[in-house]
């Protein structure tokens, strides 16, 4: 005869006091398994509300790239590039610099392989009495725009001022009631009128705009330039500084800077969006990790006093087992039955009633948590979990039972056979 | 085969000291059939159950087989007892939720190997149980029980049989199978010591002891 079809006879016989040691096991192992199955639904919600968000996001942000890549690409960079030395205080005081730079600077630029700047239009300014009509103009010498040998010639943004002609601003040909195709003499040169601007409301108002020798030639310049406008430049985010490392590859010395901000507002502008999207991520992340701290907070009060009690009711239920099974305990004992198989009947019971309580405390836990979490996935089955339980629960179970079943195992087996 | 020297058994109630064997001195021989008799509350139980290396006596010794009993240690003890003594009880103890074979075989839990089945099929037969050997017991009547107890006992063929008030609750016939079982144990070489005050039982001993004021006289 096995200890074994004791334990299992007994079983049988003794349902309720079974079934009450599981319904201990079940609980104490539903409250670990249903709490770690609800922070795991936590992690798997917040993982995929973070991975949403971070999605979305990204595609807004991509949208918004692409945005203003198309925004800033139709405005560009508009980047004057200055000779050697010029003071910048100076320049926005006269309006154009005084240092010189050669002209064929221009040329340098447009045969380099420039991934940024895409038109060039060179010219030479100066303030100067129009001493044929007493007037102070900015005479400006513009030779067009001057092609990328290596990029496909587009239509220019800006066409050349032939030679013999003048472009005149607003409040020069206003005021001296001067009409297109009409013949002005400049400094000595007749030039005809090829185009009256309408008002801008800036220094262009008073500019006349010449060809570019004809202009060196007049302010005894020749070859020489003193600003190079690069226009429409392909904007690179924020970058500017790629564009200024661009062009002293090929001009050192030269000073860039960017004529009007729209596009670095712009930019930043975005940057700043992005900034606050993964700001509002971070914050999501941060409130969802604290909900998380509050429900491990909960459960760790929580589960340690459940599997406390249900030691403790496992203990009294084994107790009342033992004493339930006296007479049986003693004739044990006095047929020989060495005590360690007294408690081997108890230990092994209790065995039993972990290994079952494991099994239906992890599906009822696996079930309640996902109920109470909200979702059900194949991802919440944690075989890690269940092994952990499956060694734990028998554990539990032996331990509250050793105390019963050393009670057992010493009992005097003359106390009872003398009593009945 | 069993030697009872000087046995003086007590027991403590509170602050008071309870006298259950004073001073016993008996001897039986192997296959001897012995019956003590005595009033309810004599110590016939105690002595039954110091005998049988379960209650420590205060002073004396006991022997069985030239075995000082109280020499051993529990862990021997309980492997002599297993070996070699056979207990009967008048309340049987038979274990509620096993068959009827199953309780016979209960020793074998004491045992490193099982009895064979032919040797449990044997006593079930012989002492008329065949037909109930599945049942258990609360299906089977006091006489079914008291059979089934002593078929226990004699599963492992021990050298002694201690027996306690076994024919109390026994109808005639009864009382007569579990006696003469007892008989033909001992013709076959046991040794039995039963106590009891039932008169039935005297007839079938060999000889017999009574039990007065915690002391056996002749």
């Amino acid at each position: 005869m096995k200890i074994s079809l004791l334990v299992i006879k007994e079983i049988k016989r003794r349902k309720l006091n079974f079934l009450l040691g599981l319904l201990s096991v079940v609980f104490a192992v539903t409250s670990i398994t249903g709490a770690l199955t609800m922070l795991k639904v936590h992690d798997l919600k917040t993982e995929k509300l973070v991975s949403t968000k971070e999605k979305e996001t990204r595609e807004r942000l991509a949208v918004l790239e692409d945005d203003y890549r198309k925004i800033t690409k139709k405005l560009g960079f508009n980047l004057l590039i200055l000779p050697e030395g010029q003071n910048l205080s100076d320049l926005y005081a006269d309006d154009f610099a005084a240092k010189l730079m050669p002209e064929s600077y221009v040329d340098s630029l447009a045969n380099s392989r420039s991934v940024f700047i895409r038109h060039l239009l060179p010219s030479l300014q100066e303030k100067i009495i129009w001493p044929e009509k007493h007037r102070t103009v900015i005479l400006t010498g513009i030779r067009g725009e001057v092609p990328f040998l290596h990029k496909n010639p587009k239509e220019p943004i800006l066409v050349a001022v032939p030679k013999g002609t003048i472009i005149l601003g607003y409040e020069l040909h206003k005021s001296m009631q001067i009409n297109e195709g009409d013949k002005v003499i400049l400094k000595g040169r007749t030039f005809t009128v090829r185009k009256c601007n309408e008002a801008r409301g800036n220094k262009d108002d008073i500019t006349a705009w010449i060809d570019l020798n004809e202009a060196q030639e007049i302010l005894q310049k020749q070859g020489k330039i003193n600003a190079i406008q690069a226009l429409k430049c392909h904007c690179a985010g924020n970058s500017l500084a790629a564009v200024r490392e661009e062009v002293h590859s090929v001009l050192p010395g030269t000073q860039v800077i960017e004529k009007g901000s729209k596009v670095l507002m712009r930019a930043e502008a975005r940057d700043r969006a992005a900034r606050e999207a993964l700001e509002a991520i971070e914050a999501e992340k941060k409130h969802r990790l604290d909900l998380r701290k509050e429900q491990e907070n909960f459960a760790s009060i929580l589960v340690p006093l459940i599997l406390f009690a249900s030691a403790i009711w496992i203990v009294f239920l084994f107790i009342g087992n033992v004493r339930e099974r006296r007479s049986e305990i003693g004739i044990l004992r006095a047929v020989g039955v060495k005590e360690w198989k007294i408690m081997k009947l108890f230990l092994l019971k209790a065995i039993i009633i972990g290994l079952i309580g494991a099994i239906v405390g992890y599906l009822i836990g696996l079930t309640t948590g996902s109920i109470m979490g909200g979702q059900f996935t194949l991802e919440l089955f944690n075989i890690n979990l269940l092994l952990l339980v499956l060694v734990f629960a028998p554990l539990l179970a032996l331990i509250a039972a050793y105390l019963p079943a050393t009670l057992a195992a010493r009992q005097d087996p003359a106390d009872v056979l003398r009593e009945e | 085969m069993i030697q009872i020297e000087n046995v003086t058994k007590t027991y403590t109630k509170g602050n008071n000291i309870v006298k259950a064997l004073n001073d016993i001195n008996i001897s039986v021989e192997k296959g001897e059939f012995v019956v003590v008799k005595g009033s309810s509350g004599c110590g016939k139980t105690t002595l039954l159950l110091t005998v049988g290396g379960l209650l420590h006596p205060q002073e004396g010794k006991i022997f069985i087989d030239n075995q000082d009993l109280y020499e051993l240690s529990t862990e021997n003890m309980a492997k002599f007892r297993a070996a070699n003594i056979g207990f009967v009880f008048q309340q049987y103890h038979l274990i509620p939720y096993l068959s009827i074979i199953e309780n016979i075989k209960i020793p074998s839990l004491a045992h490193e190997s099982e009895v064979p089945d032919e040797r449990a099929l044997e006593l079930i037969e012989s002492l008329g149980l065949k037909e109930r050997m599945h049942h258990t017991p609360s299906e089977l009547s006091a006489g079914e029980k008291q059979r089934t107890a002593l078929a226990r006992a004699l599963l492992y063929n021990p050298l002694i049989i201690l027996a306690d008030e076994i024919t109390g609750n026994l109808d005639h016939k009864n009382a007569s199978i579990v006696l003469n079982k007892l008989i033909e144990f001992s013709k076959s070489g046991g040794t039995v010591l039963l106590v009891t005050h039932d008169e039935k039982a005297f007839a079938y001993a060999d000889r017999i002891i009574e039990m007065e004021n915690l002391k056996l006289q002749a």
